[in-house]
């Protein structure tokens, strides 16, 4: 009965924000644009390094910066809009539990994230690596990696972004908070990121061990933020 | 207006340890030789280096445990502990990474390499700090008490992380204790170590009792300021 | 005997920098937080001074 009832709690809250973005289609364009303004600067990075230069060797740093910031720019976006419109405090009103909201706005913002990373790979690999050798391993392992670092990053976004939003600098505070506690996940992604683009003899093995290290992050992280929310979002 | 005695002897006694310590390193403990007979004077700032960063790991648990403890209870004075526990952390931080420094210049030929251990300890260094600029963001006293316990529980996670990881990755940062063949140290090296590095835990432990010791005063002026001011 | 300053005396610097640092961080940490301490006694003895006075008059 109470599993159901959070079940419905959960798919509202979720919906709510699904609709509102059919509606706006304001994260993922914001989002989206932050990433295509950032490849604009990758361009700029790269604009010496001449023809033989394999972009495929930076490729994974630079693909997930663009996200860590992107995901910022979504998460800040994703409390604000909350806190304009009241939606948060009435949530708290509302006998909705708080571990419902947690998993709802966690799940609303790896959809989010998920979608655009989705569509920014394809442009920037038509951007940069036209004329490349290919991947080197499978490109479903690049897949496997972005769903899983993209669990951690909006997983300590959501419970980040719910303290951050009530701070004197939001979005910089967001950033300061985020980015050194994503060390360890955004390492381990580019260090996966990297076996399945360039391949060859034991990429696989280093993928699947970078993998670990994400999924034991993810695991960690997930639950502490998990534990952590029910504190941080009724003061 | 009782004193508090126990800081004040572990601050007298840590005083001695260290002063002690930092003795027995030059004029006692062997120096170490390279196989090619070269002397490694630089080795000798490792006898207050680790310890500092040790103590600087022990401190921060008492950050995350005094931030839990505040989330069970909300009680102010467990946010208070946390906040003065962080503080003599960054210390302990900043002693760690100056002398870190200068230890990598002479053995590595650079002031900063990006390696394990350091690159883990930096992000450490990075979460201290973002601690304290998290909590003068935040205006309301409960909101800010709340979330940097929250924030506390969150960075400590980092603290486990930087000190194993040397034996988990390839690492160049040497590994002293328990790290195969060529670690482990000779009976007076490891004895001045172990004096350094208890005087630093005492020294640790009386410099928080201070600061909480300077806070409570702190608060009780604020109280009686009040009190008079109406 | 030359082999021991030839590997020290490049490396001294750097040593006693390092104690340097440490000596100062701690001493500097200790002498700021008792002169705070000092200084905050003396005015609580001085509030509460005022405060008895005030109740008894």
């Amino acid at each position: 009965m109470t599993q159901s009832s959070s079940w419905r709690q959960f798919k509202a809250i979720l919906r709510k924000d699904l609709v509102m973005e059919l509606r706006t289609k304001e994260m993922v364009t914001s989002m989206g644009l932050y990433a295509l303004l950032t490849m604009v600067v990758y361009q700029i990075a790269l604009a010496e390094a001449g023809d033989n230069f394999d972009v495929r060797l930076v490729m994974p740093g630079l693909i997930w910066v663009a996200f860590i910031f992107m995901s910022m720019l979504g998460l800040n976006r994703s409390f604000v809009h909350e806190q304009d419109q009241g939606c948060i405090d009435a949530l708290l009103l509302s006998p909705v539990d708080r571990p419902v909201i947690f998993f709802a706005k966690f799940a609303g913002n790896l959809l989010f994230l998920l979608v655009v990373e989705f569509l920014s790979l394809p442009v920037f690999s038509f951007l940069f690596l036209q004329g490349r050798e290919g991947f080197g391993n499978p490109i479903w392992l690049v897949a496997v990696v972005l769903f899983g670092a993209s669990v951690g990053i909006s997983g300590v976004g959501t419970l980040l972004a719910t303290m951050t939003v009530n701070t004197k600098g939001k979005d910089v505070m967001l950033s300061v908070l985020f980015v050194p506690l994503m060390y360890p996940l955004l390492r381990a992604a580019v260090g996966a990121t990297f076996a399945a683009v360039i391949g060859g003899p034991g990429t696989v093995e280093t993928f699947w061990a970078f993998m670990m290290w994400v999924a034991g992050y993810d695991v960690i992280m997930v639950l502490a933020a998990y534990g952590l929310y029910e504190f941080v979002v009724g003061v | 207006m009782k004193r508090n005695r126990l800081a004040e002897i572990m601050l007298g006694l840590g005083g001695i340890l260290t002063s002690a310590a930092f003795f027995m390193t030059f004029f006692w403990a062997p120096a170490t030789v390279y196989p090619d007979g070269r002397v490694d004077f630089a080795q000798k700032i490792f006898y207050f280096h680790v310890p500092v960063a040790e103590a600087s790991f022990l401190v921060f648990f008492f950050t995350a445990f005094y931030s839990i403890r505040f989330l069970m209870t909300r009680k102010r004075i467990y946010d208070t502990k946390a906040r003065i526990a962080t503080e003599v952390t960054l210390f302990f931080v900043l002693l760690t990474m100056a002398t870190g420094i200068l230890w990598t210049r002479v053995e590595w030929n650079v002031w900063w390499q990006w390696e394990p251990r350091l690159t883990t300890y930096f992000i450490l260094t990075l979460l201290v700090i973002a601690y304290f600029v998290l909590r003068n963001s935040v205006e309301d006293e409960e909101k800010r008490a709340v979330y940097a316990a929250a924030f506390g529980i969150l960075a400590f996670i980092d603290a486990p992380i930087s000190f194993f990881i040397t034996r988990w990755l390839n690492s160049i940062h040497p590994i002293v204790f328990g790290g195969g063949e060529s670690s482990g140290l000779e009976p007076p090296m490891l004895i001045t170590f172990i004096v350094a590095q208890v005087g630093m835990l005492m020294l640790g432990y009386a410099f928080y009792q201070l600061r909480l010791r300077e806070e409570e005063l702190n608060e009780r002026l604020e109280a009686l300021k009040i009190e008079l001011g109406d | 005997m030359t082999d021991l300053y030839a590997a020290v005396i490049p490396q001294a610097p750097y040593v006693i920098g390092a104690y340097g640092i440490i000596w100062l961080g701690l001493l500097g940490f200790v002498f700021m937080v008792f002169n705070r301490i000092g200084r905050l006694e003396k005015e609580l003895r001085v509030l509460e001074e005022s405060v008895e006075r005030r109740a008894k008059s």
